[in-house]
């Protein structure tokens, strides 16, 4: 017995003199307070060293100094963490000083892997304050991860309680997506642990890897479902929030789920649940919000009777008599109600007498709400009223009720004015749009928000479009002064306007139509003028200008032209290296092109600025589209006997170019030209020819399956086989009458040009010879 | 769903950092001058919810929610999922937790005992959901964790104190045997 008590004695004797507690190093003690100490015995709960540190943090006035402290410490503490032999506790507190550093913005990577061993080896204590570590200076992308997994795989399946809590806590922050199929079967195990914040902290942690992982991870229906008829009302709670998640994930609703849902808010509103989840007078509200949001997820979703529809109301109806306005959690059920009341509004005829009561409470509290004077009440009445304008058919707004809500938009809050704002979208129509509109405007350029002033002119461009009612010329007003605000949609309003103007207009549309968009085109013309005359007027405003003078309701051609080039003059002389610049020499270049083939400009201006365009060297774009259109002029009269291209049927296989290259690579640069038909005719004959390699042309195993046995027999056949391209072009220039390949074999004149005989290599030789001498 | 919750005082020094997304250490940071610049130049009596809140955080789909307390702001950053004055009710009950957990709380026990600050959020708000909304039973998950604490830390002196008051001598003289003659009597 001596003995046994020697052993006893000597073994904690040895324990006593490592622990932190009697020797080495300080480590940290986390302990409640005791009651009734005063401010300074605050820090004596931590270790005097880091509690001076934190202390001294706190007090730093200015941000270098503050800097010049923190780098100095993070220095010492990796000074401190390389030597050997690092006691656990020790790390710990370096680890508490790291976070601090890290929560005031400055950069700990290097302790990571520190916070990696503590969390993998150590007491519960320890472990504790690594995985806090982790999930704050880690990320689920950073490599280390692969490290901790195994030990939060190893502590979920362990059996002391807290080390699974606290696994399941990093878990959820650190799974990186690969692994979260690995985390699966045990999380699905904990759902049914014995103890309730390990299962609700499960439940989480799978709808945590689900949106990380969806394609891996299977349905959680069943399990999410299991937990909702969990004796714990806690875990209750937690599986609603999780049902949603997963309710929204999957691609079909079970209307089935009403039921339950439905008996579980009766259950609430009978009292049933435990006398702590009574707050403020209100029993379980988070739980009953949770699953008034479920039922307005699921009331969109799926297909539901009446019968849900009358149980649903009974239920909101007896939630909304239950809870007072006063309080702000009664005010957030009460909300939570409207919106799954407005939700139900899309289907229900209206014919139920308990909706219609819903209905009318929820509208009278709207209504007191907007003219509360307290901002909080306000801001929700004009939230409640919005839900039931976006399922409609929306009620009817009194006149008192329409009035609270453009009061609102004076508002001095900057969140109710945005709220009243998002109303005037879905208050729009054919009477008062454009009193909307011009409201919108005002805002739009007394806005300082840059996202918002964009958000407003996107939907105010949206509403106008939907109901502009071909007032043109309104409507092209309204998006010139959309365009002078916008900064970063300049280009989809001018789109907007070039197609709203400048559409081609086909003969089956009224002549007052036409003059609509002449005058409107007009009138925008003249105004752009304006506006260009001004100094410095913006870029986009001149490049529409440019475009307006050359649309076919303009009449004086001769000034639009002298308009256009004093425009491209002054672009020119400015320093092209902005792009802004060159865009609008582009298109002036591109205005002018328009003109040229009327006979009345003047041609030497025209030639005088082309030839100036013509010799930016700098810019290579102006430069080519300069001599482009100098060859264009020069064959003026040829283009225009040319026929208008033929839109339908474009020939995109440019078959009539083939001679040409053909005989540019076979004379000028001796190569030898792929020609799939003739390679394969000449492999036929040859005797080297292999079974094993068939190669069979594509087109001729799209056409017909049949031929892929007879590949040889097929590649002879090779002019029938190919894709029938319309012949549009030959080597003189374009067919007259373009007809299908078929056809056009009949001809022999066409046949004699067509790709189809490259054995007249002759021929070939003089066609193209000739051709060339016409193109220079 | 939550994607942040941020704590800092009136000066905009961060004191409790939380997020639920994959944000980089400069952005996080940027986050915390954004919203600690929106936050700032609001009124009291205005109401408590910010829409369309810079173009770090979330997006158009984020709302701040805020509450000021004495020298500190708490703010939550949600999406369209959350109710905006569930989340207001949040905020009082993690602000009264935070009051029963340290007596009075103040910002130097934010400072002073941050992890704790940590231990008693990740009970409330795990994952960007909304674990535990009874303050009672967060403050029972805090006090089991607490007990575990104190029994380690003190578990080698009370080891130590067990030993030192086995009184072996006495225990000894106190050993109660059972009477012999009577045993053998009864045996026979």
């Amino acid at each position: 017995m001596s003995i046994m008590l020697n052993r006893t004695w000597n073994y904690l004797s040895q324990s006593l003199a490592s622990s932190p507690t009697f020797g080495g190093y300080p480590g940290p003690r986390w302990t409640l307070p005791d009651n009734g100490t005063d401010q300074e015995d605050r820090t004596h709960h931590l270790p005097p060293v880091l509690a001076h540190f934190l202390q001294t943090l706190y007090l730093v006035q200015t941000k270098s100094e503050e800097s010049s402290l923190v780098l100095a410490h993070l220095k010492e503490i990796q000074a401190k963490l390389k030597e050997t032999d690092v006691k656990p506790a020790v790390m710990a507190d370096a680890l508490v000083r790291a976070m601090a550093c890290h929560t005031l913005g400055y950069d700990v990577k290097f302790i990571q892997i520190y916070a990696l061993q503590l969390a993998q080896k150590g007491s519960i204590l320890e472990k504790k304050m690594g995985y806090l570590a982790c999930t704050l200076l880690l990320s689920e992308n950073d490599e280390l991860i692969l490290l901790l997994i195994n030990t939060i795989l190893k502590d979920l399946k362990s059996q002391n309680v807290i080390e699974v809590n606290i696994a399941l806590i990093a878990a959820i922050h650190l799974t990186p997506k690969e692994m979260a199929p690995m985390l699966l079967p045990v999380l699905q195990e904990k759902t049914t642990h014995t103890k309730d914040f390990i299962r609700k902290k499960a439940l989480i942690c799978l709808e945590s890897i689900m949106q990380k992982a969806p394609d891996y991870i299977p349905s959680l229906e069943t399990t999410v479902y299991n937990c909702l008829s969990d004796p714990d009302p806690g875990v209750v709670g937690v599986a609603v929030q999780v049902m949603r998640s997963v309710t929204l994930h999957n691609t079909t609703c079970d209307s089935g789920l009403i039921q339950p849902l439905i008996e579980i808010l009766n259950q609430i509103l009978d009292h049933k649940f435990p006398k702590d989840y009574v707050y403020h007078g209100v029993e379980a509200p988070w739980v009953q919000m949770d699953l008034m949001i479920l039922l307005a997820v699921l009331l969109e979703r799926s297909d539901w009777s009446d019968h849900h529809a009358g149980l649903i109301s009974r239920s909101l109806l007896r939630s909304l008599e239950g809870v007072s306005p006063k309080e702000t959690i009664g005010q957030a059920i009460i909300y939570q109600c409207i919106k799954t009341i407005a939700v139900m509004n899309q289907k229900t005829r209206g014919e139920s007498k308990i909706y219609q009561q819903l209905v009318d409470k929820s509208l009278f509290y709207i209504n007191k709400c907007l003219q509360s004077k307290h901002n909080n009440m306000k801001y929700m009445g004009l939230a409640s009223l919005y839900e039931f304008f976006r399922y409609p058919p929306t009620p009817k707004l009194t006149e008192v009720e329409q009035e609270n809500v453009l009061a609102c938009l004076k508002h001095p809050d900057d969140s109710i004015q945005r709220k009243a704002l998002s109303f005037l979208y879905e208050l729009a129509n054919d009477e008062n749009v454009t009193g909307i509109c011009a409201t919108l405007v005002e805002f739009i350029r007394s806005s300082k928000d840059p996202f918002q002033t964009e958000e407003l002119i996107i939907k105010c461009m949206q509403v106008a479009k939907k109901l502009h009612q071909s007032n043109l010329g309104w409507y092209t007003g309204l998006l010139l002064k959309l365009l002078q605000a916008s900064k970063s949609n300049r280009e989809v309003i001018v789109v907007e306007i070039q197609e709203s103007l400048g559409a081609p207009l086909t003969d089956e549309e009224d002549s007052d139509k036409r003059s609509i968009r002449h005058k409107s085109g007009l009138k925008l013309s003249k105004v752009l003028e304006n506006l260009c005359n001004k100094e410095k007027p913006p870029p986009i405003v001149q490049r529409l200008f440019l475009w307006s003078l050359v649309q076919d309701f303009q009449t004086d051609v001769t000034a639009n032209v002298s308009k256009v080039l004093e425009i491209g003059r002054q672009a020119l002389a400015l320093d092209l290296d902005s792009p802004e610049s060159e865009k609008i020499v582009i298109s002036s270049l591109d205005s002018v092109f328009c003109l040229i083939h009327l006979n009345e400009c003047s041609h030497e201006d025209i030639v005088a600025f082309i030839e100036l365009c013509a010799q930016q060297y700098k810019n290579p774009r102006i430069q080519d589209l300069a001599l482009e259109i100098q060859f264009f002029w020069s064959n003026l009269a040829d283009l225009q006997g040319m026929e208008k291209p033929d839109e339908e049927c474009p020939d995109w296989t440019l078959s009539s170019a083939d001679e040409f290259v053909v005989k540019c690579l076979t004379e000028d640069q001796d190569l030898e030209v792929y020609d799939p038909r003739q390679k394969l005719i000449s492999k036929s004959n040859s005797p080297l020819e292999s079974e094993s390699f068939r190669f069979t042309p594509y087109h001729v195993l799209e056409e017909s399956p049949s031929k892929r046995s007879n590949p040889s027999k097929a590649s002879k056949d090779h002019t029938d086989d190919r894709i029938p391209v319309k012949q549009v072009w030959s080597i003189y220039g374009r067919l007259e009458n373009p007809e299908n390949p078929q056809a056009t074999k009949s001809h022999g004149k066409e046949d004699a040009n067509t790709f189809g005989k490259v054995d007249n290599l002759v021929d070939l030789e003089s066609v193209a010879l000739e051709a060339l001498e016409d193109l220079s | 769903m939550i994607s942040a919750v941020l704590v800092f005082n009136n000066h905009g020094k961060p004191r409790v950092n939380q997020f639920y997304q994959y944000y980089t250490e400069s952005e996080q940071q940027q986050i915390v001058r954004e919203t600690f610049q929106l936050v700032s130049k609001r009124e009291d009596h205005v109401c408590n919810f910010l829409e369309g809140a810079g173009s770090v955080i979330g997006g158009t789909d984020c709302k701040l929610i805020y509450r000021h307390y004495a020298t500190l702001y708490f703010v939550l950053c949600v999406d369209s999922s959350e109710s905006e004055l569930g989340i207001l009710d949040l905020i009082q009950v993690f602000v009264e937790t935070l009051d029963k957990c340290f007596e009075n709380v103040c910002e130097l026990d934010l400072i002073f005992h941050m992890d704790k600050v940590h231990f008693i959020l990740n009970e409330l708000v795990m994952g960007g959901m909304v674990l535990e909304t009874n303050m009672n039973e967060i403050l029972t998950r805090i006090e089991e964790q607490n007990k575990l604490e104190k029994e380690e830390a003190t578990a080698p002196t009370r080891a130590l104190s067990a030993v030192k008051n086995m009184n072996l001598s006495q225990q000894l003289k106190d050993i109660k045997l059972p009477e012999l003659p009577q045993a053998i009597k009864d045996l026979k």
